[in-house]
């Protein structure tokens, strides 16, 4: 009877997800399709590119809001062109592929819109990245209960992690969409705009206690968020990269970005309904920052290429085939300074929604909840449970998965 | 009757591991004969497992019946029911349940002396309960505590 129990509350919680209903979604009411957001439509193909602006508008999405939103695609259409770009792993493989459907790209930068119309965030759509991992045996961190029981969770995250541009050496927004299931009843899909770290701002890759001040953040309202963004500049490439003696650069400490996230979503009242903290890494972008440059970016691939003291190993020799390949740009698919290769650590994952309801809408940044609907809200769906007791929290996921096809290069 | 031996204990729920724990078990019982061939009295039974991390203890307090289906065999059945109690700490938390407990065991007298007999015995613990609680808070769905014991008992014989 309680397995009966428990199945009707996954249907009924399911049930929640897919529709734009009501609480328990009792009354579900059919997502009529209004007409592209602004995030649809915004890739159009580059000079390496094979694939038409069509193919890739193919794959699109009706959002909660009705409108049209790009989502996953593969980095090689079937029909065998290439996009250039990727948007991370399959989300079809994941167990909640079934209960979340195709994944809206967009949705809180599109609800940003309504709620603060003079202040929009709009992103690019290459940095779109989703990971996931099935049932992913989470750590009990309450010594007591750590011996005697063992919570496994379905996870499917995106972040908006775009490792090509200047843009988050100032922007601190970036849109997050965070599924979780666990075996002990905690359960969230939400949306929203994650502020992490410090608008206008970013921290060294090599020195994390340093920040590097650039400039004013896209809103200019944005606001503060937990975490940090740490980002290559050209003094840590420099001394972990560059001067190297003759020996392999050190792309780990010199190049390495860490987006480490601190989360909540919150009611009205302020009661925090879940708080998460998954750090997103990447391991070769194509960019640093480079003051000395106009455009603020430089390129690790230029650093291959450098006369006397030069990058060496790793990407570099990956990228150049030992000297082989002669004038490697950044966006050339034979660099391997691409935004391929990543990883996420699940981290934390705490859910406060004892006394519900299921459904609680947010402004874009996951505050100010308030169980009905509301001009420029996003829809969230936590389960009716208190998890804090066994203080959970999750490996990293995605070692060693190359995300990439052929064809695929900066930017990414 | 006193009775000491082993018992292997597991707790069952949604997320709980699938692990035996075997420790010490004792229990004391005290009661008398309703006719030849039943008795009927109270039990207070006891496990414990101590531990680096934490030490786990079951308390369990029942009423049992004890049958001797046969006239001139000493073999007996043993039903029991009452309440469990489970509880796991490491002096700053606590995880426990509390459990409706039913149990059913089959064992021999022996007779040693005069009055007194030996009691070998093997019996099976079931607890029903609504799940399992850290410190204040529920973090299980509906749990099962189960106890195989197997012990010799010392007592009094009729």
């Amino acid at each position: 009877m309680m397995r009966a129990h428990r199945i009707i509350g996954a249907l009924t919680l399911a049930a929640t997800i897919a529709c734009a209903g009501d609480d328990n979604g009792a009354s579900p009411e059919p997502i009529v399709a209004t007409g592209p957001s602004r995030a649809f439509s915004l890739w159009a193909p580059g000079p390496n590119d094979t694939c038409t602006k069509e193919q890739h508008d193919a794959y699109s999405v009706v959002g909660p809001d009705g409108k049209m939103y790009p989502t996953w695609h593969p980095p090689l259409d079937p029909s065998g062109c290439s996009f250039g770009h990727e948007h991370g792993r399959d989300p079809r493989g994941s167990d909640l592929y079934g209960i979340v459907g195709d994944m809206p790209l967009g949705v809180a930068n599109e609800a940003l819109e309504t709620w603060d119309p003079a202040n929009p965030r709009r992103e690019d759509h290459v940095g779109h990245k989703i990971d996931w991992e099935n049932d992913v045996r989470m750590k009990v961190n309450t010594p007591v209960a750590e011996a005697l029981l063992e919570v496994t969770c379905d996870v499917l995250v995106k972040l908006h992690q775009g490792t090509h541009s200047k843009d988050a050496f100032t922007n601190n927004l970036h849109e997050m969409v965070y599924h979780i299931r666990c075996n002990d009843g905690a359960e969230a899909h939400l949306t929203f705009m994650a502020a992490i770290g410090t608008p206008g701002e970013f921290v060294r890759s090599c020195n994390h206690e340093q920040h590097v001040t650039v400039g004013v953040a896209t809103p200019p309202n944005s606001p503060n968020g937990g975490g940090k963004r740490i980002v290559p500049d050209l003094g840590c490439v420099q001394q972990f990269l560059v001067n190297n003696d003759g020996n392999s650069s050190d792309f780990g400490t010199g190049l390495h970005e860490s987006w480490q996230t601190s989360n909540a979503i919150r009611t009205a009242d302020g009661h925090t309904l879940a708080s998460f903290d998954p750090y997103f890494q990447v391991n070769f972008p194509s960019r640093y920052y480079d003051p000395a440059q106009a455009s603020l970016v430089g390129r690790p691939i230029d650093l291959c290429f450098l006369p006397v003291a030069r990058a060496r190993g790793g990407a570099c020799q990956e990228s150049i085939r030992n000297g082989a390949t002669a004038g490697v740009a950044y966006d050339d698919p034979k660099s391997a300074f691409n935004g391929v290769q990543r990883h996420v650590d699940i981290n934390s994952i705490h859910i406060s929604n004892r006394n519900g309801p299921n459904v609680w809408y947010t402004d874009p940044f996951g505050r100010n909840g308030k169980p009905e609907p509301f001009p420029g809200s996003v829809r969230q769906v936590l389960s009716k449970v208190d998890n804090a007791g066994l203080r959970i929290s999750g490996p990293g996921i995605g070692f060693g998965r190359y995300y990439g096809g052929t064809g695929t290069h900066a930017p990414n | 009757m006193l009775s000491a031996g082993r018992g292997d204990l597991q707790v069952n729920c949604g997320i709980c591991r699938r692990n035996d724990q075997s420790s010490w078990a004792a229990d004391v019982s005290i009661g008398g004969w309703l006719s030849k061939r039943s008795t009927l009295g109270g039990e207070l039974a006891a496990w414990r497992l101590g531990g680096e991390e934490a030490t786990q203890r079951v308390m369990m307090l029942s009423g049992v019946s004890q049958f001797y289906p046969m006239e001139n065999r000493r073999g007996f059945a043993k039903l029991g029911v009452g309440m469990m109690a489970y509880r796991s700490t490491d002096g700053e938390q606590s995880l426990s349940a509390r459990s409706l407990a039913l149990q059913v065991g089959l064992g021999w007298d022996f007779t040693v002396a005069e009055r007194y007999v030996v009691a070998p015995q093997v019996g099976l613990v079931q607890g029903f309960n609504g799940g399992l609680y850290l410190d204040d808070d529920r973090v299980t769905g509906a749990s099962q505590v189960k106890l195989v014991r197997f012990g010799l008992g010392v007592g009094v014989g009729r």
